[in-house]
């Protein structure tokens, strides 16, 4: 007769616990959440706005304290500065080097707000834009105050001085 | 000096009577008992701890869809997508006309109703029914009564000047959309927030009041909210089924329109 | 009973830890909270910016003298509108500095609160004598 014997009693409690283990550890991971969405869904987002904040700042910074501010320049001429904002801008968001050309893939969408003064509603009017928003691209949106004491032919303002936002939307085309 | 171990007593267990069918069939039945155990125990675990994560996830994915509503609308922005997994549940997008919550908002001879409609996921494991409404998260159970707010909407009150500001986000949609599985959220705001600015000199009242859908009700969700201090301390009196805001000497609201597109 | 065989304690003692690693780690990573708010939500949602330009723009005003009832109007209006902020301006007097100080100042209150973050700054605006 062939006896059931007894050896390897620890390999077995080994085998046990190694068991016991890997069913804690499945419950562990099946408890942690899988998502689709990454958490840094909104990274690119972020950094977008800090560009176009930076890039407006940089506009509407004057060289010195008796002159007003490129982008003031810009606003108080009504539409007809497009060109001269526009090459601004996408000079400052595509600032490098110029050893390496560089895609830039920045578009953008520059609308002016202002306050009606009969009705205290907020119109507004498109200054420009660079690209066109055709397959829904996640943008962002970047503001400054702008202050204006002329009343241009191509903008609708009832009243001077007055205080105006200059809104861009960026998003990448 | 030495010390002689005495030598081991199964060395002289005598095991001649052992039978090794009886052995086999007691081993055999550990082994069969062992992985009973395991089953009646430990895969209801694991599948509870399955369908727990997936409520827990949908929670904080529709943090992330709240989070683009709130770039959609609040920066001005025009159009925002949400890629996610809806995973042990679905998700469907009420568009706002087809809901029945509302809200009722009272000021100074000034009155409006305003349906919000809903994104809402709904587990099929569980119980757990998480809704985006009105700018805000709020959550349920299918069985039980009462509703928690995962997510305020940013609704608030400014001291200084007495003005009492309001988001009211409406939920657009051009039919009942579904999606299961992994799937795209398209959302767009493409008119202009409608913004109404009201002032009483002296102050007055604004009066809310919020009508829920009873299959769907969320009325204790935004009480707390209403109630709660993160509008203004001590919170919006409770008067019968309405809230109450004194001495408001400007109130605004703000509407936006969230479209969904087909998912 | 075999008597023990201990060879190989090392491979085993090993073994075991490295299956006790593999636990924790997942243990730790069913602990980590899954975030829908991120970080740079947060940092999207902070009106760092709205509040600077705000501020510069005052301060500017008021150095050059350009506030008058309107432009504090289009200001409130514009930040509600487009920011969803509530914004105050309280003009506090003018304080004339001590005599042989080169600087008179204007002294301001300067207010904004979009719900989520709230900023006040009692500002003294230097203007050259």
């Amino acid at each position: 007769m062939v006896m059931a014997d007894d050896r390897a009693q620890l390999y077995t409690i080994e085998g046990l616990t190694a068991g016991l283990i890997m069913i804690a550890t499945a419950y562990f991971v099946l408890n942690t959440g899988f998502m689709y969405a990454p958490g840094d869904a909104h990274i690119a987002d972020m950094q977008l706005e800090q560009i176009g904040t930076d890039a407006l700042l940089m506009m509407d910074t004057p060289v010195n304290d008796s002159v007003g501010s490129e982008l003031e320049g810009y606003v108080n001429d009504g539409t007809g500065q497009w060109d001269s904002f526009n090459t601004t801008l996408n000079n400052y968001l595509r600032m490098n080097t110029g050893a390496t050309s560089m895609v830039n893939n920045i578009r953008y969408n520059a609308s002016i707000y202002y306050r009606k003064s009969s009705t205290d509603e907020v119109g507004a009017f498109e200054f420009g834009h660079f690209g066109d928003l055709v397959a829904h691209e996640p943008a962002v949106s970047v503001s400054r105050l702008v202050y204006c004491d002329n009343n241009p032919p191509s903008a609708p303002y009832d009243h001077s001085p007055q205080e105006l936002i200059f809104e861009v939307i960026l998003w990448r085309g | 000096m030495d010390i002689t171990l005495p030598e081991f007593k199964s060395e002289i267990i005598d095991d001649r009577a052992v039978s090794e069918a009886i052995g086999f069939i007691i081993l055999f039945s550990i082994v069969i008992s062992g992985i009973g155990l395991v089953m009646l125990y430990g895969y209801p675990m694991l599948l509870e701890g399955q369908i727990s994560s997936d409520e827990r996830n949908m929670e904080q994915m529709m943090i992330n869809v709240q989070n683009d509503i709130k770039l959609l609308t609040y920066s001005n922005v025009p159009y925002r997508d949400v890629v996610l997994n809806v995973a042990g549940g679905s998700l469907w997008v009420h568009d706002f006309s087809d809901t029945s919550q509302l809200f009722k908002i009272t000021y100074n001879g000034y009155n409006d109703t305003f349906q919000p409609g809903e994104i809402q996921y709904i587990s099929d494991g569980g119980n757990a029914v998480i809704t985006v409404e009105n700018g805000a998260i709020v959550t349920r159970q299918q069985n039980g009564e009462g509703s928690t707010m995962v997510a305020k909407p940013r609704w608030f009150y400014d001291d200084d000047t007495d003005t009492f500001v309001i988001f009211l986000t409406r939920i657009k949609a051009a039919d009942t959309y579904f999606l299961d599985g992994v799937g795209n959220i398209p959302m767009s705001m493409l008119d202009a927030p409608e913004v109404t600015d009201l002032s009483s000199a002296g102050g007055n009242d604004v009066t809310i009041e919020y009508t829920g859908d009873p299959n769907d009700d969320y009325s204790k969700a935004w009480e707390n909210y209403f109630t709660g201090s993160s509008i203004v301390d001590g919170g919006l009196t409770k008067t019968g089924d309405s809230y109450v805001l004194s001495n408001v000497d400007r109130f605004v609201i703000k509407r936006y329109n969230v479209t969904i597109g087909r998912m | 009973m075999e008597r023990l065989n201990d060879e190989g304690q090392w491979i085993v003692l090993m073994g075991f830890l490295v299956s006790v690693g593999i636990f924790f780690l997942a243990f730790v990573l069913s602990q980590s909270t899954l975030v829908g708010q991120t970080t740079s939500d947060a940092v999207l949602e902070f009106p760092k910016n709205e509040i600077r330009d705000y501020r510069a723009e005052v301060i500017d005003l008021v150095k050059e003298d350009k506030i008058t009832d309107a432009i504090i109007k289009d200001l409130k209006s514009l930040e509600l509108h487009r920011n969803n902020a509530v914004v105050n301006f309280t003009y506090l007097g003018e304080i004339t500095g001590s005599p042989g100080s080169l600087y008179d100042y204007t002294k301001i209150n300067i207010s904004f609160n979009n719900g989520l973050t709230r900023y006040k700054e009692l500002c003294y605006v230097p203007k050259k004598k």
